[in-house]
């Protein structure tokens, strides 16, 4: 299973069939600043906008609506072949899955938080596998924290250094990550975010998730990437995958996406 | 067996003259489908414009019928990748273009159109769309509304009712005109009840407020690939090679342009499509 040759993908899309061809658009919200991320994730516009994961452990996100997915192909697999988005702002844009979302860890107050997030669904041996803090309500102060527990790769206990929200008055939405102590390649789970300094009023979703692609988007101006010749990623979308959208701003100024993601499975 | 199945395949079908050129009179040859445009004035920057209207070549194509609508087959104002090769299947090879100003142009397959929705009453619109022609699953097909009357007030609406991918009654999320006041042609993508992969019918628009003296269109589509341009600069991009994409063209596809400008200028529109079957 999987493709072999160049002949397979074209063979997969022509004679086969076995295309996902997906057209999406996104309404974004304000974000922090230049040089802050902000999630997509409950964006208006299609596919529709997602809810608030469950609180610890959280919730497993598996083919979810408001996240871009194709049916499930095992044995067969299915890897991202292009993807191309128009922005009216100019913008990074990342294609990312979503794999665990907890919610509702008050960042307002000191002290250990627990997070005890599910397993993972799709990348289970961590590699690779991000976290980031999901702002759901805007703080007032920057607050400093750490992920002072946490499973790696390796199936070793480890904590994070210290990092701090990108401003005092962090926007709702904005995209925090979260860095992971040196050595470590990736994160099975997460059991406590420690807050040191309170982030006052700031509520947040906790996210694993796996990065898959980004391009570079100049206001109103198509951009596209080929993910077979043009950049060697084809990227697995495993069974499950439930595709999400988060970008790196330019400005404050709230951008409209349009994009296309083209997929095929052999 | 139908369809390509290597490169050395779509190289065969090159040289057999298994291409299309676009003229039903004349199928085969070996150039491409020759279009060009003239835009209308533009909303603004970011919001998309409908080129249905657009004098050139091919003409400008008309308005669709009133509620069931028009399902589009080969329609005059389309670029139209005649005869009809079925069971063999055309893809799309390459696409370029060039504009007088800067801006990004989406190719789609023009499915159902639905003339004179009003806008500008309160409460359910009929669109009781006719049955789609091609992508008759659903998956991927989205929904629009192209102005033709313009507004002088925002407005607020819903596709409050509509059929799914999987054949299940729906209802979409809230929107609004990207302006007060909106100019003709202007392109409003619908947006869709999460979790939502595509649309078969509509059956109503609820205004929830009204968008003062507004008519469109409501417009059942499909992507098929987008191309940015800069300000009288040639770009094109290969469907095969450059973009593993081999965007399909089902016989009947009425396919037609839409614009996302940088500015309100009009403008001019010059593009080569070159498609294959086998």
């Amino acid at each position: 299973m999987g493709f072999t040759s160049y002949n397979d993908i074209i063979n997969a899309i022509s004679v086969s069939g076995k295309i996902f061809d997906y057209f999406f658009w996104k309404s974004a919200p304000v974000v922090q600043a230049a040089g802050q991320w902000g999630s997509m994730w409950y964006a208006n516009g299609e596919p529709g906008a997602g809810a608030d994961p469950a609180a610890t452990p959280g919730t497993q996100y598996d083919n979810v609506i408001a996240s871009i997915y194709a049916p499930d192909c095992d044995p067969e697999t299915r890897h991202g072949l292009t993807f191309g988005a128009v922005s009216s702002q100019n913008l990074s844009l990342m294609l990312y899955d979503r794999l665990i979302g907890v919610s509702g860890l008050a960042l307002g107050s000191t002290g250990d938080k627990n997070i005890s997030s599910s397993a993972l669904p799709r990348y289970t041996d961590g590699i690779g596998v991000m976290a980031a803090l999901e702002i759901t309500t805007g703080s007032t102060a920057a607050g400093t924290m750490s992920l002072s527990s946490y499973t790696d790769e390796h199936d070793a206990g480890s904590a994070g250094p210290s990092f701090s929200l990108p401003a005092a008055a962090t926007a709702i939405r904005t995209w925090v990550p979260i860095p992971l102590q040196a050595g470590d390649h990736g994160i099975k789970s997460a059991t406590t975010l420690n807050v040191s300094v309170a982030a006052t009023g700031g509520v947040a979703n906790f996210i694993l998730y796996k990065p898959l692609v980004t391009i570079p988007l100049l206001a109103n101006l198509w951009n596209e990437k080929d993910l077979v010749l043009q950049l060697s990623g084809l990227p697995r979308l495993y069974d499950g995958h439930c595709l999400a959208l988060a970008y790196l701003a330019t400005g404050t100024t709230a951008p409209n996406i349009y994009g296309q993601l083209r997929a095929a499975y052999e | 067996m139908a369809g390509f199945t290597s490169y050395n395949d779509i190289l065969a079908a090159i040289v057999a003259n298994q291409v299309i050129t676009g003229e039903a009179t004349f199928p085969g040859g070996d150039e491409p489908f020759t279009l060009f445009k003239s835009g209308p004035t533009c909303q603004g920057a970011g919001t998309w414009m409908s080129l249905w209207y657009a004098t050139g070549f091919p003409a400008a194509g008309v308005s669709p019928a009133v509620t069931p609508g028009t399902a589009y087959d080969d329609t005059a104002g389309g670029i139209l990748f005649q005869p009809d090769q079925s069971p063999l299947i055309k893809h799309l090879l390459s696409w370029g273009a060039h504009s007088s100003v800067q801006a990004s142009y989406l190719l789609y397959d023009r499915l159902v159109g639905v003339a004179g929705v009003a806008l500008a009453a309160p409460g359910n619109q009929t669109i009781e769309s006719v049955a789609l022609p091609r992508y008759t699953d659903g998956i991927g097909v989205c929904a629009a509304l192209e102005i033709s009357t313009p507004s002088t007030a925002a407005g607020t609406f819903s596709l409050n009712s509509y059929t799914n991918e999987h054949d299940a009654e729906s209802a979409g999320p809230s929107f609004s005109l990207p302006a007060a006041v909106t100019v003709l042609r202007a392109w409003i993508p619908v947006p869709l009840k999460a979790g939502d992969h595509g649309i078969k019918h509509a059956s109503t628009i609820n205004m929830s407020v009204v968008a003062t003296a507004a008519v469109c269109t409501f417009v059942l589509y499909k992507p098929l690939a987008v191309l940015a341009l800069p300000t009288s600069c040639w770009n094109e991009k290969d469907l095969v090679l450059q973009l593993a994409a081999l965007p399909c063209i089902y016989d009947g596809a009425t396919l037609a342009l839409l614009q996302m400008p940088t500015a309100t200028t009009a403008t001019t529109f010059w593009s080569q499509l070159r498609a294959a079957y086998n």
